[in-house]
């Protein structure tokens, strides 16, 4: 005879074919966080419009050192500065060169500066700061009184001298691409060393971690381990510090601009673009507000981004 | 030149005709009150001018002239009289001295002073005076000593009281010139050696033999000027008319210009019209009927490295100076009240040569043919020198942007250091070409920073300097010709001025060699009513 045993329901669980479970990458993590920053969202808005509108400069309807010739009311011929019209948007500045694509074009140079400085200057501490938080003993204190060398020097006079120095050299090769890349190199030199100590800080706190112990026990070398494990384990500070100093490093270029040892005329940037204009605020009080605004809007739709920036990568920041 | 004696004595009205004109000025002023028939009767003869433009003086000395204090010159001229004066062609005609003699072989120049010179204390001038003077100035390192001693002078001397004698080495053309520069004033020995250092400061001791003299020095704000009590008309040099000039110290042109245009007549009465502002004066049509134009006697010019490659072929240079599109240079940059010129030596002078140098002028295609056949490579860069102020800068980025769309040349500017172009220029110290040619083109010229020489320019500037007479024209023409074809530099336009002047102002002057406007002739200028 068989029995049938009444055997009570399962509750009901899902099979694992049914499962959804909803999983992020880390990057999607940073933008979920980051797009709660509304602040954070609009800066970068604005860094990519600026972005855009210098990349576009070569499309401008006038070059950047073009001359317009066609203006012949006197007023405007003794010392320039036409009203916005349709063939000039926002008008001309003293020479009679159109102010829009003068600022697209000085657009360029800002933020080539600014960009390719922090990238130059977080590649050599990046290198450096694992250098010496990897290896540690006296190649540590070697490379950390470096940094403390170059932190001595002040900032701005040190800046300036060198650019002066370099002012004096003429070279063959176009002029703009040449003293840009001074600019670039003097701003990196002395600006790596924030990068450095954070990188070094971070490499401390990691190398006693469990998967480093792990990747030595599988054999890993150092360099293996630094560049497969340690370092993207650190970029988080670094990220945030770096898209802060971009806004630091296009205000220095600005400042050198400015005080004449950045890009030689005719070549504008923002700041020479802001030095040439306040010699003639008699005949325009409202030229100088555009380079400058430019700037202002530029820095701090960074600042925004970084700010941003920090809040998203939060956990990986508290999270040693 | 002028080696005459002209004496012009004024005539006396009889007293029966006086009356007359005294009757009817009464008649007339009671009669219609808003016109009076003797003009500077009624009305006070008192100016305001704002001719110390660079503020305090640095020394009222006339030995002690400096390059940038030449607006002192416009006091000095008239609170002291020189041998000679430069009359309306830029003559020099005698003053001080009633006449002069050269020796016949060019190397003694006699003057004879007037007897009725006086000083403003009443002492009378006498040759011993212009000794100390001039002594001092050749003894002293003061920049207008080499202009002197460039003419050769050997040795001063007064033989008597008056008669004053200058040897120089060779025969110089230009030495009546000199003899006309404020520089050369007269001192008085016994008050100069008494206060070396305060008697330019202190109007008691300002002691001058010309039509004014000083009475009243307000330090840092203004000067006052009044007739000179002893000064009579001579020669024909009038007695001035003005009663009062109260000289105005005022550097900031745009508060000249301000005080000028104000409703309130406290202002000056005439000014000269700051660049920025000319265009406001030409659009303006009650401004415009009150301004008067004129060329100074100074040129500008792109100077270029003659020592370096590529500049120094002559060929490259002329193409530069063909590149310049100079009606399109004084639009832009010199406000337009300015001369586009392709000669040294400006207009209102002897020397200039109308049409020098027309082959120089604008001329796009002819510059690219002439830089090819130089075999000129445009990929080299040339250098720009300009100095680090707005005005400046802008003015180099012009030049730039004007050889890179002519030529395609590439222009890098700097504020220092070996230039291959820069721009310059040269106002006239004296009236006569020696001091245009000689002094800046010469080989071992003094002021020739351009590093040109050309040895056939030098034997006629040599030829020109050492001849006086009817012959000196011709050859400075000729130097001129020669320079113009050498182009050690682009002549590109004469400074003009604008001045504006209130209408009640009469009898005004202006000439191209004035310190400020209307000092060459400030004693024939009276006020209307109004």
């Amino acid at each position: 005879m068989a029995t049938t045993i009444a055997v009570p329901a399962r509750p009901s669980q899902p099979s694992v074919e049914e499962s959804k479970v909803e999983t992020r990458g880390e990057l999607q993590i940073v933008w979920q966080r980051f797009r709660r920053h509304h602040f954070a969202l609009i800066g970068l808005a604005a860094l990519l419009l600026m972005i855009l509108a210098a990349t576009v400069a070569p499309l401008a309807p006038w070059g950047p050192n073009e001359i317009d010739r066609t203006i012949t009311n006197p007023q405007y011929m003794a010392h320039g500065f036409a009203p916005p019209s349709p063939s000039h948007w926002l008008g001309t500045d003293e020479l009679n060169r159109d102010l829009l694509s003068r600022l697209l074009w000085a657009g360029r140079i800002s933020l080539a500066v600014g960009f390719l400085t922090v990238g130059i200057g977080a590649t050599i501490g990046i290198i450096l700061g694992a250098l010496a938080g990897y290896y540690g003993g006296a190649t540590d204190t070697v490379l950390m009184r470096i940094a403390d060398l170059f932190l001595s020097f002040p900032f701005l006079p040190t800046l300036i001298l060198i650019s002066a120095m370099l002012h004096q050299y003429k070279f063959n090769a176009d002029v703009t691409v040449v003293q840009v890349g001074t600019i670039v190199g003097v701003l990196a030199l002395l600006g790596w060393m924030d990068t450095a100590r954070l990188v070094r800080g971070q490499f401390l706190s990691l190398l006693n971690r469990d998967f480093v112990l792990a990747a030595r026990a599988l054999g890993a070398d150092g360099r293996r381990i630094m560049i497969v494990h340690l370092i993207p384990n650190s970029l988080a500070p670094i990220i945030v510090a770096a898209s802060l100093n971009v806004g630091g490093f296009i205000i220095a270029e600005s400042a050198i601009s400015f005080l004449g040892v950045g890009v030689s005329p005719p070549t504008a940037s923002w700041g020479s673009m802001l030095a040439d204009f306040q010699s003639y605020l008699r005949y325009s009080a409202v030229a100088v507000l555009l380079p400058g605004g430019a700037i202002f809007i530029t820095v701090m739709a960074i600042n925004f981004v970084g700010d941003g920036l920090r809040d998203a990568l939060d956990p990986w920041l508290r999270n040693r | 030149m002028w080696l005459g004696v002209r004496n012009v004595i004024p005539r006396r009205r009889s007293s029966c005709a006086r009356l007359a004109v005294t009757a009817t000025m009464c008649v007339a002023l009671f009669a219609s009150p808003g016109v009076s028939v003797g003009q500077s009767a009624n009305v006070p003869q008192e100016v305001t001018v704002n001719f110390l433009t660079q503020g305090e003086p640095d020394s009222l000395d006339p030995n002690r002239a400096s390059f940038g204090y030449a607006v002192d010159g416009a006091v000095v001229r008239n609170v002291f009289e020189t041998l000679l004066r430069f009359d309306e062609n830029l003559v020099p005609q005698p003053a001080a001295a009633e006449s002069y003699e050269v020796s016949l072989d060019g190397t003694t120049y006699t003057f004879h002073l007037r007897a009725d010179g006086r000083w403003s204390d009443g002492q009378p001038v006498i040759a011993s005076d212009f000794e100390f003077s001039w002594r001092r100035l050749l003894a002293s390192k003061n920049q207008y000593a080499p202009l002197f001693a460039a003419a050769g002078i050997t040795g001063v001397s007064a033989p008597d009281d008056l008669t004053f004698v200058v040897q120089v080495k060779q025969p110089s053309g230009a030495l009546p010139d000199l003899a006309a520069l404020w520089m050369a004033a007269p001192l008085r020995p016994d008050t100069v050696t008494a206060n070396p250092d305060t008697w330019a400061t202190d109007p008691a001791t300002y002691l001058g033999n010309g039509p004014f003299m000083l009475s009243e020095w307000v330090h840092g704000d203004h000067l006052t000027l009044v007739p000179n009590p002893y000064y009579t008309a001579h020669l024909g040099w009038p007695l001035p008319t003005l009663a009062k000039v109260t000289v105005l110290m005022e550097t900031n042109p745009e508060a000249a210009y301000a005080a000028y245009t104000s409703a309130s007549n406290a202002g000056p009465d005439w000014i000269l019209v700051p660049d920025q502002e000319v265009n406001s004066v030409l659009n303006d049509a009650s401004l415009t009927a009150e301004s008067r134009q004129y060329n100074e006697l100074t040129t500008f010019w792109l100077a270029m490295n003659n020592a370096r490659p590529p500049l120094n072929n002559t060929l490259a240079r002329r193409a530069i100076s063909k590149a310049i599109d100079r009606a399109a240079l004084v639009r832009d940059l010199a406000t337009g009240v300015s001369i586009p010129t392709t000669s040294v030596i400006p207009p209102g002078m002897p020397g200039f040569v109308s049409g020098l140098g027309h082959d120089l002028d604008f001329d796009p295609a002819g510059a690219k043919a002439l830089l090819s056949q130089a075999g000129f490579s445009t990929a080299s860069p040339l250098t720009f020198r300009y100095t680090d102020t707005p005005s400046d800068l802008r003015r180099a980025q012009w030049f730039q942007d004007q050889l890179s769309s002519t030529l395609g040349l590439t222009v890098q500017l700097a504020t220092s250091g070996d230039y291959d172009l820069t721009f310059g220029g040269w106002s006239a110290d004296y009236p006569d070409p020696q001091d245009w040619l000689g002094l800046l083109f010469g080989c071992k010229a003094p002021f020739n920073t351009l590093t040109f020489c050309d040895p056939a320019f030098d034997q006629l500037v040599a030829r020109a300097d050492t001849t006086s007479g009817a012959d000196r024209s011709g050859l400075y023409a000729q130097a001129q010709t020669q320079l113009m074809q050498d182009v050690p530099v682009a002549p590109l336009f004469n400074r003009g001025r604008l001045v504006l002047i209130k209408p009640w102002v009469d009898s005004l002057k202006l000439s191209p060699f004035d310190d400020c406007p209307g000092s060459l002739f400030l004693d024939e200028v009276r006020i209307l009513p109004h």
